[in-house]
């Protein structure tokens, strides 16, 4: 008899501690993963200075940037090949003329998803066009000084 | 003192042992994307990056955790087994522990030769890439993609582990410690 017991046991025991594993999965409810992909101190590492109006990585190509002292905006694509949705937390932008530096950043967080692209625009006053800085001439420095980027909804 | 061999399984010792150290041994297999996207997996770890970030899941993490203390039962009971076949307990400690590595081992390998070449062909309707994935069993492959705005040049690489064999290691003492058990029973002792 003890022999049988011990038998179904050990049988039902992986069954048992495999269905409690899934079910405390569940009860965490948190299939949601939302994980910061580009830091931006490793986007510094990589990408300390790049050209007035492109840049790209794997996920993200930015065009158009413009500034100017009323409203500075720039479009980002989102080219990931893995289809999930990304939230631009913040881009933030060092301005320089040789002289001065300011830092103007994303107004709010926008979601883009694959394959769209969006114009975002960034508050903060960029450089006031002198006359010593014309817009065709580019000689302002940028630096990214990052792009904080969630994935939602994983699997 | 000489041993009794009829009270001890020498094979199913040394499986034991194999089977404690087993999720020790690291991943199994190593899947990825370029620098974008690796996947490293054993039953008893997934891990996965996403652009250097590691990604966790909590249901990976408790299933993980479940296969691991299932195979840590296992390797004891085997031990405890193998040291006592004249008891009573002893035959059915080790009836189950002797194939659960090589189940694992061969559902992984199932797994990876059956179901990957058909994931590789069907990805691109999942995820709306313009381009073929081949995802290689054991070796390396390169997407390459060009349209107006983006240019994508990435490997693909998997890999079966050395610690993939030494589970395949484990996994045929196990079922050879099974044998010795039934060669044991026939022989009437």
């Amino acid at each position: 008899m003890r022999k049988k017991v011990f038998r179904i046991l050990l049988a039902i025991l992986p069954a048992i501690l495999i269905t409690a594993s899934i079910l405390v999965a569940l009860a965490e409810n948190d299939f949601n993963i939302q994980k910061t992909l580009i830091d931006p101190d490793d986007l510094n590492k990589s990408i300390s200075k790049f050209q007035p109006d492109e840049f790209s990585s794997n996920f993200l190509t930015t065009s158009n940037l413009t500034i100017n002292d009323n409203k500075t905006s720039i479009s980002v694509e989102v080219n990931s090949p893995l289809k999930v949705e990304f939230t631009i937390k913040d881009i933030r932008i060092n301005v320089s003329d040789g002289n001065n530096i300011t830092t103007i950043s994303l107004e709010e967080e926008t979601k883009i998803n694959p394959g769209e692209s969006k114009i975002l625009t960034l508050s903060g006053k960029g450089i006031k066009n002198s006359g010593r800085i014309q817009t065709s001439d580019i000689t302002i420095e940028i630096e990214m000084l990052g792009i904080i980027v969630e994935t939602k909804q994983w699997p | 003192m000489a041993l009794n061999m009829s009270k001890i399984n020498p094979i199913g010792i040394i499986s034991g042992i194999s089977i404690l150290f087993l999720p020790l041994a690291g991943h199994w297999w190593v899947f990825g994307v370029g620098d974008l996207f690796i996947l490293n997996i054993s039953p008893f770890d997934v891990s996965i990056l996403i652009a250097g970030d590691k990604i966790s899941s909590p249901l990976f993490f408790w299933l993980t955790k479940v296969l691991t203390v299932i195979i840590l039962i296992s390797g004891i009971s085997m031990i405890i087994g193998s040291v006592s076949l004249d008891k009573w307990y002893g035959p059915l400690l080790v009836k189950f522990s002797s194939l659960k590595v090589l189940r694992l081992v061969i559902s992984t390998g199932v797994a990876m030769i059956l179901v990957l070449p058909a994931l590789g062909n069907n990805l691109n309707n999942y995820m709306d890439i313009p381009f073929d994935i081949d995802i290689p069993v054991q070796g390396e492959s390169t997407i390459t993609y060009k349209d107006e705005n983006l240019y994508l040049k990435m490997n693909i690489f998997s890999e079966f582990t050395n610690s993939f064999f030494f589970a395949c290691f484990v996994g045929l003492t196990g079922a050879a410690s099974r044998l010795y058990l039934m060669k044991v029973k026939r022989s009437g002792n």
